[in-house]
C-alpha cells in the first residue's frame, strides 16, 4: 500500500491575473513572506543547476 | 493573520504530489508547476523593481500587457527570463562580485524584453537596449548585428506602423515581424513546432539569448542554417521516439519543455546537458550522437524542471543543523555531491531508467545496448538511494518521494535482463563506485600508519582500525570515472553495426580519461586488463583508477579473490597504504601481495 500524500499549501502567493500595474502597487508587507523564501534561492544559486553525466558545473 | 494570507497561495493537490513522487507528472500537474513559476517570475520582477530603476521599460511592458496579455505571459515564463531575473538579483545583492558584463547591461536586458513585448503586441515605441559585443539580442525574436567594436553599448529599438528597426553606430537593422527569415544584420530565433498538430512540441531553439546558458550567461552564438536543420531533424526523430514509447511523459513535456540551447562539449556517449531551477522548461544540450540520446536528454532535463518546480513550492530537505559539508556518492558524476544535488540526480535518472526500461522492448532490435542501459541505471539508482533514504534532513514529503522511487527501483531490479548486458552493467556499476572511492576517500592517517607498521612488522593481516569509515576528500580534477561504461558502449555499438572491434588501445584513446586496461576490461579480456593495470600502477603508483580497475579485472578473471575483494570494495586502502609504504621504504610493495594482505582478516 502506498503512503498517502497530503496536499501542499505553498508559502508562494498566487499572482495569476495580476497585471504589472497592480503588481507594482501591492503593499510590500503583503509579499514579504514569499519574497523572503525567494531570497534564499537567489542567495544559494548552487542548489539549482544540474548537469547530465560528467561535467564541471555545480548542481 | 498576516497581510499575505489575504492573497491566495499556490497549492498542489495529493494527486499531483503522488504523480511527482512516482517520478512522473501529467499535463495538469505540469500546468500547476508552470503557474507557480509564473507567480515566481512576477515576484522576482517586483523585487527587481523595488531594488533598482527599470526606467521606461516597465511602462512599455505594461502597455504591451494591456494590448496582448499572452505576449507578456509567454515572455515571463520563458526560461531565459527566469535565469536573467535570478542573475540580475544576484548581481544587485553582490553575489557574485564581477565587472563584466557591466550592471547596466544586465539590468538593461529588461528593456530588451520590453521591446520584444512591444513588437509582438504591435505597439509604436522607441526604447534603448543593450548592445553586447556588436549584437543586440531580442529574447525569443532574434539578434541584430551592428558594426561596432565596443564591447558594451546601447542601441535603440524603434517601431512605427509595424515597421521595426534596431539603430546604433550609424547603422539600421530592420527587424522582420511577420516571418522568421534572416535579413541583413538580422539573425532570427527559431521557434520549432515538432510532431503532429495534435501532439506538437513547441520550443525555441535558442542561440541568441545571453541567459540561455546556465548559470553563467554567454554572448549570442547564431547557429548556421545547416546546424539548425540538423537539430530540427534530431528533435523531430527524438519526439517521435517519445510519442511512441513515453506518450504520457511526452504529453506533459508539451507544457514544460520550452527552449533548447545548443551547447558545445560532449563526446561520443558522453552528452552534456544542463538545466536550472531558475529557468523552468529550459535546457542546454550538446549535439547528440543520435535521436535516442536526445530523447533521453529531454526526459532527463524535464525531470530536473519538474523537481525544481516542486522545490519552489515545498522543501524536500530541511535545513536542520546541516553544515552543508556532507558529501555523497553520485553514480552519474565524477565528484562527490551534497544531498540536494544527489536528490536532483536521483530524480533525473529515475526518468532515464524508466525510458530505457520501455525502450529496450520497443525497438524490436536485437541490440544489447538498451538492456545494458536499463540494467546499469537501475543499479546506479539503487546504490544512490540506499545512501540517503533514511537521512534525517528529508521532510515527510521528501521521505515519501524517495521511498516511492526506491520501491519502483526495487521492482525494476527484479526484472529479467539478458545475461551478457546484465554482467556488463554490473561490472560497470561496481567499477564506477570503486574508482570513486579510490579517488575521493581517505582512510584515517593513524590507521594508515598502523597498517604500514603492521606490514613492515610481518603481521598476518591489517589492523582493525582500517575498517573505520574513511573521510571524503574530494579530488576536484577527477574526470572519466565512467570510462569503462563508455568503452562498453563502444563495444556494443560495434556489435550492433557488425563491425570488427578495433584494438583496445585505439578505443581507449577515443575516450577522455580511459586507460588501456579499461578498454581491455570492456572488451572482456580480464587477464590482459590485469596485466595492463599492474603496469599502470608500476609506472604511477598513485593512480586511483588503476587500483580500482585492477580490482575489476581480478574479479572478472576470477583470480586473487582476497585482493579482488579489497580492491573492488575498499581500493582507497590499497592506494593509501601502497603510497605510504613507498614513502617510508623507498620501494613500492607488490600491489597484489599488498591487496591480498589487506583483504585478509585483521591481525
Amino acid at each position: 500500500m502506498e503512503p498517502s500524500v497530503a496536499a501542499v499549501e505553498s508559502s508562494m502567493v498566487d499572482l495569476a491575473g495580476v497585471s504589472l500595474e497592480a503588481l507594482r502597487s501591492i503593499d510590500s508587507r503583503v509579499l514579504a513572506e514569499s519574497v523572503q523564501e525567494l531570497l534564499h534561492g537567489i542567495d544559494h544559486p548552487l542548489a539549482s543547476v544540474s548537469d547530465y553525466r560528467n561535467t564541471d558545473s555545480p548542481d | 493573520m498576516s497581510a499575505e494570507s489575504l492573497l491566495p497561495h499556490h497549492h498542489l493537490p495529493p494527486d499531483s504530489l503522488a504523480e511527482l513522487a512516482h517520478g512522473e507528472g501529467g499535463p495538469a500537474t505540469v500546468d500547476l508547476l508552470r503557474a507557480a513559476e509564473h507567480s515566481r517570475r512576477l515576484l522576482l520582477l517586483r523585487m527587481l523593481d523595488d531594488a533598482t530603476d527599470l526606467g521606461p521599460a516597465w511602462d512599455l511592458l505594461s502597455a504591451a500587457q494591456r494590448r496582448a496579455p499572452s505576449v507578456v505571459d509567454d515572455l515571463l515564463i520563458y526560461p531565459q527570463t527566469g535565469m536573467w531575473l535570478a542573475t540580475v538579483l544576484r548581481r544587485l545583492r553582490g553575489t557574485p562580485q564581477q565587472d563584466e558584463p557591466p550592471l547596466r547591461a544586465v539590468v538593461g536586458h529588461f528593456s530588451a524584453l520590453a521591446a520584444v513585448a512591444g513588437l509582438r503586441a504591435g505597439l509604436d515605441f522607441a526604447i534603448d537596449v543593450p548592445v553586447r559585443h556588436g549584437r543586440v539580442p531580442l529574447p525569443t525574436l532574434g539578434c541584430a548585428v551592428l558594426p561596432t567594436t565596443e564591447p558594451w553599448g546601447t542601441a535603440t529599438v524603434r517601431c512605427e506602423n509595424e515597421r521595426a528597426l534596431v539603430e546604433a553606430s550609424g547603422a539600421t537593422v530592420p527587424v522582420p515581424l511577420r516571418s522568421e527569415a534572416a535579413g541583413p544584420g538580422w539573425h532570427p530565433a527559431r521557434r520549432l513546432a515538432i510532431g503532429p498538430p495534435d501532439r506538437r512540441l513547441e520550443l525555441v531553439l535558442d542561440d541568441v539569448d545571453p541567459y540561455r546558458t546556465y548559470p553563467e550567461p554567454t554572448e549570442p552564438s547564431p547557429l548556421s542554417e545547416e546546424a539548425a536543420q540538423q537539430w530540427r531533424q534530431l528533435l523531430d526523430q527524438a519526439w517521435t521516439v517519445l510519442l511512441r514509447e513515453q506518450p504520457g511523459t511526452a504529453e506533459a513535456m508539451r507544457g514544460g519543455v520550452l527552449s533548447l540551447s545548443p551547447t558545445s562539449g560532449g563526446e561520443r556517449f558522453r552528452p552534456r546537458s544542463v538545466s536550472s531551477a531558475d529557468a523552468f522548461g529550459g535546457m542546454e544540450a550538446s549535439k547528440p550522437d543520435d535521436p535516442v540520446e536526445l530523447a533521453v536528454t529531454l526526459v532527463h532535463e524535464f525531470q530536473h524542471s519538474k523537481l525544481g518546480g516542486l522545490l519552489h513550492l515545498t522543501p524536500l530537505l530541511s535545513n536542520g543543523d546541516a553544515d552543508g559539508t556532507e558529501l555523497w556518492y553520485a553514480p552519474w558524476r565524477d565528484d562527490p555531491r551534497p544531498i540536494a544535488g544527489l536528490l536532483q540526480g536521483i530524480y533525473a535518472f529515475v526518468g532515464v531508467t524508466r525510458f530505457w526500461r520501455t525502450h529496450r522492448w520497443a525497438t524490436g532490435t536485437r541490440s544489447a545496448m538498451p538492456h545494458f542501459e536499463f540494467a546499469l541505471w537501475r543499479e546506479h539508482l539503487a546504490r544512490a538511494m540506499e545512501q540517503i533514504h533514511l537521512h534525517p534532513r528529508l521532510t515527510p514529503l521528501g521521505a515519501t518521494l524517495l521511498g516511492t522511487l526506491r520501491d519502483h527501483c526495487a521492482q525494476w531490479l527484479q526484472e529479467p535482463v539478458p545475461e551478457a548486458p546484465l554482467a556488463l552493467a554490473r561490472l560497470c556499476a561496481a567499477d564506477h563506485v570503486a574508482r570513486w572511492r579510490a579517488h575521493h576517500l581517505r582512510p584515517a592517517k593513524s590507521a594508515v600508519e598502523e597498517a604500514v607498521r603492521a606490514w613492515l612488522g610481518g603481521a598476518d593481516g591489517p589492523p582493525g582500525s582500517l575498517a573505520a569509515e574513511p573521510e571524503v576528500v574530494p579530488e576536484p580534477a577527477v574526470r572519466g570515472l565512467d570510462s569503462v561504461a563508455i568503452l562498453v558502449r563502444y563495444r556494443l555499438a560495434a556489435d550492433d553495426d557488425q563491425q570488427t572491434p578495433e584494438e583496445p588501445e585505439k578505443t581507449a584513446a577515443r575516450v577522455a580519461g580511459a586507460l588501456t586496461g579499461d578498454a581491455l576490461l570492456a572488451a572482456g579480456d580480464a587477464a590482459a586488463a590485469r596485466h595492463a593495470f599492474l603496469a599502470h600502477i608500476a609506472a604511477d603508483p598513485d593512480h586511483p583508477a588503476a587500483w580500482a580497475g585492477l580490482g575489476s579485472a581480478l574479479a572478472a578473471a576470477g583470480t586473487d579473490r582476497q585482493a579482488a575483494h579489497i580492491l573492488r570494495h575498499h581500493p582507497e586502502r590499497a592506494r593509501s597504504i601502497h603510497l605510504a609504504l613507498l614513502r617510508t621504504t623507498g620501494t613500492p610493495p607488490d600491489p597484489l601481495r599488498l591487496a591480498t594482505w589487506l583483504g585478509s582478516s585483521p591481525a
